[in-house]
């Protein structure tokens, strides 16, 4: 486990030594992760395997009991997810994505609105630039609703899920975290987010994809880490291993 | 389709509240003839105004989830301390009022640091500061009203009449109305109140420091309830201990039966100044009616009430 390079050059994010403590419950236990610019990682292992927290304190959520991250070859503390932001690190978390009563392109901008100057001094949210370009960051993962000034109340989970991954790519982060993007999706919508994430590594991005499905991992992931009760317990080359021995190991665990 | 009929919805949403007081002009102006007299028109705005400037920032915090019971208590307290330092201390009328606003803005820190860094229900912080703030009041007075004449130009600014007859509240109230809706509405900071409010965890997730929100948002609030009771105390010129008690509530029901939630997240300005004129036009017309104002706060109950059912079942015909 410790085989592996300390931080260099090479690792976008290296994440030593990592330990999660909830009061007595162990999340994670010791995990050592490591990605390289422009690959895809899959993240897999079972329920409570401790993906989400691994990645919440990635994306600056919970701070680490143990350990230490190192990111673009900085290592960093990120006190809130503000912090994870501003260094350029997009994540789609599967239960507090988004905000029911707020309209969808106000939550795909919440946080850092784009602003203009009314006379030259007062600030002002600059609603035609938001409203553009959330259409953008939608139509650039394929997706089209109605209208971007709907409330996401009425929209379907699929829906709920493209406005958090056109949130997630529209910046242009050197990292997206996708935590099981397309639980709630239609084949076809999942076909396009698959598609999506490919293309992001094409365009200079890095992307952490967690998935239940194995097989969408296999499809796109250059290589992939299985968690299990809190270890991990392999990294593997996508094409140095099948789709059935992944299987078995996460089965055996 | 969908996009259409959430829209209606939304409008009917907006509409209840205009109906509603249009409902209510209509049955009071035809119970009594003066009702929509100008004279009359002015006097209802201007019973309405100090409370609404309160309610304005009352809808802003509820929108953030978070609730203010001490705005009655800081309605008094801020001008109370002004007229100490002013009639006893001597202190000239614009520095003990702009001492009286820090202090608000002070009162309004309180509340919001106790209420993010404890963790505990703002209900319970300010219902504890309410009791506080009361209680400060009163021993600072002694129990007595305090004179506060003066006739300094600030004096007629915040609290005089333009002529003889145009409350300059009026004005006030329109001003912090506007205010506010420029902050929900027009600025990233509104943005982050609605996110803050309709789901925390998401905001925080998304890099919103939602305590900071909160905060800013609790001293926005005490600010406009001091400066409230300064429209009042220099339109009275004395400032009593018990001033501004059920205000909090008050604005409360104003800010909900203009379709302001009780979870957060949701609620608009207008819909707020609207309820608030709604409670100005019971307060006046109960009078015309020639009812016993005993039955005010009766008839204000029962539309708010009325009020919350019928945006409960729009609600749930949106699903």
């Amino acid at each position: 486990m410790n085989m592996q390079n300390k931080v260099s050059v090479d690792n976008l994010v290296y994440m030593e030594g990592i330990s999660k403590y909830f009061g007595e419950v162990m999340a994670l236990d010791d995990v050592y992760f490591a990605i390289k610019p422009c690959e895809i990682v899959g993240l897999v292992g079972d329920n409570g395997a401790g993906k989400s927290t691994l990645i919440k304190i990635l994306s600056g959520l919970y701070p680490p009991t143990k350990g230490v991250i190192y990111f673009d070859g900085k290592k960093i503390h990120f006190s809130s997810p503000r912090d994870a932001i501003n260094a350029g690190i997009e994540t789609t978390h599967q239960d507090l994505a988004l905000v029911d009563d707020l309209e969808i392109h106000r939550n795909i901008f919440m946080g850092r609105e784009p602003k203009r100057l009314l006379a030259g001094f007062i600030p002002y949210l600059n609603k035609q630039e938001m409203i553009r370009e959330a259409e953008k960051a939608l139509g650039n993962i394929g997706i089209h609703l109605g209208s971007v000034e709907d409330i996401v109340k009425n929209l379907s989970g699929g829906e709920k899920q493209s406005v958090s991954i056109g949130r997630a790519t529209y910046f242009k982060a050197k990292l997206v975290i996708m935590d099981e993007p397309t639980a709630a999706m239609s084949l076809k919508e999942t076909k396009k987010i698959l598609e999506l994430m490919v293309r992001l590594k094409e365009t200079g991005s890095t992307v952490i994809f967690i998935s239940h499905n194995i097989h969408h991992v296999f499809s796109i992931a250059d290589r992939l880490a299985i968690l299990s009760r809190g270890k991990k317990i392999a990294d593997l080359k996508i094409s140095e291993t099948t789709e059935e021995e992944v299987s078995t190991i996460i089965m055996n665990n | 389709m969908a996009a259409l009929k959430l829209k209606k919805s939304f409008e009917m949403r907006g509409l209840g509240v205009l109906i509603a007081a249009i409902v209510l002009a209509i049955v009071f102006s035809i119970a009594n003839s003066n009702f929509l007299s100008p004279y009359n028109l002015l006097i209802t705005v201007r019973m309405a105004s100090e409370l609404g400037i309160i309610a304005a920032g009352v809808t802003l915090l509820m929108v953030a989830g978070e609730f203010d019971l001490s705005v009655g208590s800081t309605y008094a307290l801020c001008p109370m301390v002004t007229a100490i330092l002013y009639s006893n201390f001597n202190v000239p009328i614009i520095f003990a009022v702009m001492v009286g606003l820090m202090l608000a803005l002070v009162l309004g820190f309180i509340n919001g640091f106790i209420t993010t860094k404890a963790g505990i229900p703002s209900f319970i912080t300010t219902l504890g500061t309410m009791l506080i703030y009361r209680a400060l009041v009163l021993v600072i007075a002694g129990g007595m009203p305090i004179k506060i004449r003066s006739e300094a130009l600030i004096s007629d600014v915040i609290g005089g009449t333009i002529g003889d007859l145009f409350p300059v509240a009026i004005i006030w109230f329109l001003f912090f109305i506007g205010i506010s809706y420029y902050i929900l509405e027009h600025t990233a900071f509104g943005n982050k109140i609605r996110a803050t409010g309709g789901n925390k965890e998401a905001a925080i997730a998304a890099g919103i420091n939602t305590t900071r929100v909160k905060i800013i948002t609790f001293m926005f609030v005490s600010f406009l309830a001091a400066f409230a009771g300064y429209v009042q105390c220099f339109r009275l010129g004395s400032v009593a201990p018990l001033n501004g008690r059920g205000f909090e509530l008050q604005a409360i029901a104003a800010s909900v039966i203009g379709g302001t939630s009780l979870f957060g997240g949701v609620g608009t300005i207008i819909g707020t100044a609207l309820g608030v004129l709604i409670t100005g036009m019971i307060k006046n017309g109960i009078v015309l009616l020639g009812v016993s104002v005993y039955w005010q706060n009766g008839f204000l109950g029962s539309i708010l009430i009325a009020a919350v059912i019928i945006n409960v079942f729009i609600s749930k015909r949106r699903r």
